[in-house]
């Protein structure tokens, strides 16, 4: 069992500054900050440092999940002004998962990984782009959600 | 949220001036090794051992290497002591 949400720390007028023009790695550094929360069975993975940066979670997560193609390989997020990260590395059919900040380790099927992640990056976009209009003249924003009606 | 109160970052030794911050970020740019970027981020990784102490890493050890992260456009996105 999976649960993965996050709540923004930020106030919006702070936020919505400048996001039509902001960069990849601006809206993947800077902006929509908050707390995110990952428990995955009984191991509690969350960040609830008040900076984490939301976006970036959320598209990285979902990349990193899809990347675990075949057992055996290993994929870390690392958070963007920390050298703390979470560690995936595909067994099989189950994914086992594990954090630098906290003890143990925890398993969990890839194909629910993978459903979790995509819907957490699908909401994120969807969060976002209706508390921050601004966000659809974004160029890179626009990729992000051009790939996700791919999908 | 102050800056003193952000849990799980680094931080430099608060004597440590911008110009010696922009000194050091040329020195690991310059000589660190370099790695990609969290899947999903683009971006270079650079990191090097400046040989003195500079901050406190995010446990709050003391430490004298930098991470110093650069957009594709050789512009610094962030900088901190790992």
């Amino acid at each position: 069992m999976i649960q993965l949400d996050y709540e923004l720390s930020e106030p919006e007028a702070e936020i919505a500054s400048e996001l039509a023009d902001a960069e990849q790695l601006e809206l993947h550094y800077y902006h929509f900050r908050g707390n995110l929360t990952l428990k995955i069975n009984q191991l509690d993975l969350s960040a609830r440092w008040g900076w984490v940066p939301i976006l970036d979670a959320a598209v990285a997560f979902a990349a990193i999940v899809d990347a675990l193609a075949t057992s055996g390989a290993l994929e870390e997020f690392e958070f963007t002004e920390s050298t703390d990260r979470i560690r995936f590395q595909r067994d099989d059919d189950v994914v086992r998962v594990s954090a630098s900040y906290i003890q143990g380790e925890t398993a969990i099927d890839h194909a629910e990984l993978q459903v979790a992640s995509s819907q957490f990056r699908t909401r994120v976009l969807n969060d976002l782009v209706a508390r921050f209009p601004e966000l659809r003249t974004n160029p890179y924003f626009a990729e992000l959600t051009a790939v996700e009606f791919d999908h | 949220m102050p800056e003193t109160a952000r849990p799980n970052v680094s931080r430099f030794a608060p004597e440590t001036s911008v110009a010696q911050i922009r000194e050091m970020i040329e020195a690991t740019v310059t000589r660190g090794l370099p790695s990609g970027n969290t899947r999903g981020r683009s971006g270079t990784i650079y990191e090097l051992d400046i040989g003195q102490l500079i901050g406190v890493d995010i446990r709050g050890h003391p430490s004298s290497r930098l991470r110093v992260v650069v957009n594709e456009s050789n512009q610094i996105v962030t900088a901190f002591p790992c």
